[in-house]
């Protein structure tokens, strides 16, 4: 029986080494919580929610809504300082992609290095890699060192490997990046099949059109506090209350009905050319 | 495209990850740090496999990587060793040995203890965005020094083959000794690690004191140049003695290796103090763990 649980979980982020209390005095009062010991910063409040199997919760939010510090939450990174967090069933995080590899191993040791710490044996390992490398089509490219892939090449091997592997519970933190129009499409089918096949997935995402088609639940923060929680699409008119009030707020910038779906078929960074040297320094 | 796309996609079913693990942020701090400590283990192909790769990193962009450290240990024994012998007319038989193992186990020991703080510093990223247990990244750093410090054997080794000492290794005690030096030493760097990350300053400290531990601790000179002279023992040193030799841990930490290495008995506190250092450091570690484990994350 697979279930995550949230019960009235609430995060708060010290600030290491804060001391400045005079600056404290002049910011909005109950942004940080300035106690005689240390000084917290409220990142989530009271959230409550419970999945079984099936269900698939997308979380909007506006930036700093608090969306990450849940996911974090949920997967056991940070221990929420109230309430409780309850989970069964084989977990797989995806928060940071190309997460933990080695930019001077190669590509099929850094399959190695997720694989072991995702858990599996080598053995498994070896059962996944060959299906791995024809997926991410890297071909030869699998034996030269990350350092050399660029950033689409990385991403196919990352999204290759990350989905070769079937968790019960998915937890997804905006993800779908970047790579050439061709692979983008053949990774939105190999997502969704990936989604449909786990058996709860946490997801949050800016992209209302991937909240809408892949999550049958939705649940909206706004500063840390939940707004709102249930159907995806009556989620998602919440969100647009929010977008209304902070715009009401800031004076009204960008109106809603912009936002909603515009983001047509790619989102964020597509324009990144395939076999383009993208060089990272570890 | 839509979780209800009509067109069927080929399922391609993977491995399916082996364990399911029921995980509750209320669970008690001691259980939460004991099944981290489970889970960690659990995984030692991964942190095994890391550790190694740790040091085919400093491998692969470099002809000789982690190999130097070795290397320059060697240079050391045979050119401080010799010449410093010289100086004090030491036979070199005897002293280039002794000085080869005392320098080497104090590198290790420094490297351990002073590497520690990056531990969990070093794993920020995978910390702050995987579910990977808090003790997975200190068997990682264990691992990484072991290995580490294996490289360091064949310079050992050197002065005894070449010059051929007159001396009838302690082997059992030897075996032992090395079980206890790597045991303590993860015991205390285990601690530290903790410490370290919530505390910046301190490994600060402790890098910059770890060459004037060097000096004092009798590595490159023997106990018997304090406190014997013309063949006589001085009785007036023992406050001296009992500072630098008697109470300070790095003598007793490489006498456990360096004492049965030489076929040399081992001082008499030397037992007792590694011991006792093992078990406060072993309960040290287990008690800021269980209280503070769930922290880590926001010292980061």
């Amino acid at each position: 029986m697979v279930f995550v649980k949230a019960e009235n979980v609430s995060v708060d982020y010290p600030l290491m080494g804060y001391k400045r209390r005079k600056r404290l005095k002049r910011m909005k009062r109950g942004l940080v919580d300035a106690g005689r010991r240390s000084t917290s910063l409220r990142a989530l409040d009271g959230v409550s929610f419970e999945l079984t199997e099936g269900q698939r919760l997308g979380i909007v939010g506006l930036n700093g809504a608090g969306k990450t510090t849940l996911l974090r939450a949920i997967a056991g990174v940070i221990e929420p300082i109230e309430g409780r967090v309850q989970r069964l069933g084989r977990m797989i995080t995806m928060f940071n992609i190309g997460l933990g590899t080695e930019a001077d191993a190669s590509g099929l040791e850094n399959l190695r290095i997720y694989g072991l710490m995702q858990g599996l044996t080598l053995r498994e390992i070896d059962e996944i890699s060959e299906q791995v490398v024809e997926f991410s089509e890297l071909g030869d490219h699998i034996h030269l060192p990350m350092r050399m892939y660029s950033a689409g090449m990385r991403m196919r091997l990352a999204i290759a490997v990350a989905t070769s592997i079937r968790p019960e519970i998915l937890l997804m933190d905006e993800w779908i990046g970047t790579g050439d129009q061709r692979f983008i499409k053949k990774v939105r089918k190999r997502i969704a099949e990936y989604v449909a096949d786990a058996g709860i997935v946490v997801l949050a995402s800016h992209n209302r059109k991937i909240i809408r088609t892949q999550c049958n639940l939705g649940l909206v923060l706004d500063a840390g506090v939940p707004q709102y929680f249930g159907p995806v699409d009556d989620a998602l008119k919440a969100f647009d209350a929010v977008i209304a009030k902070k715009d009401a707020e800031l004076g009204g910038a960008i109106g809603a009905d912009d936002l909603d779906e515009d983001d047509s078929d790619i989102e964020d960074g597509a324009s990144d050319a395939e076999g383009e040297k993208t060089h990272v320094h570890p | 495209m839509s979780i209800h796309d009509p067109e069927p996609v080929a399922l391609t079913p993977q491995v399916r990850l082996g364990r399911s693990h029921k995980y509750s942020s209320g669970e008690g701090r001691l259980s939460g740090a004991i099944s981290d400590f489970h889970e960690g283990l659990l995984r030692w192909r991964a942190w095994l496999y890391l550790a190694w790769m740790e040091i085919m990193r400093a491998k692969r962009r470099a002809w000789l990587g982690a190999v130097w450290y070795p290397l320059t240990l060697g240079v050391t024994v045979w050119v401080v060793g010799p010449l410093f012998g010289m100086m004090r007319g030491y036979d070199l038989s005897v002293y280039v040995p002794y000085f080869a193992v005392g320098m080497a186990a104090y590198q290790i020991a420094t490297s351990f203890l002073t590497g520690s703080g990056r531990a969990f510093i070093g794993g920020a990223d995978l910390i702050t965005n995987s579910a990977l247990p808090y003790s997975f990244f200190l068997f990682r750093f264990a691992a990484n020094q072991v290995i580490l410090s294996l490289l360091y054997l064949p310079v050992i080794l050197t002065p005894f083959v070449i010059l051929q000492p007159d001396l009838s290794p302690n082997w059992l005690g030897l075996m032992w000794g090395i079980v206890c030096f790597y045991a303590v030493l993860i015991a205390l760097s285990f601690s530290l690690a903790v410490f370290f990350t919530r505390f910046r300053d301190v490994i600060m400290l402790l890098k910059a004191s770890t060459r004037f531990m060097f000096l004092v601790t009798p590595i490159i000179w023997f106990v018997d140049d304090l406190t014997v002279e013309g063949g006589e023992e001085l009785s007036g040193r023992n406050l001296i003695r009992a500072m630098f030799v008697d109470a300070n841990p790095f003598y007793h930490v490489i006498e456990l290796v360096r004492a049965p290495a030489l076929g040399e008995p081992m001082a008499e506190h030397t037992a007792i103090y590694v011991g006792a250092m093992f078990l406060v450091a072993v309960i040290g570690f287990f008690t800021i763990f269980t209280l503070f484990r769930r922290r880590i994350v926001y010292w980061l």
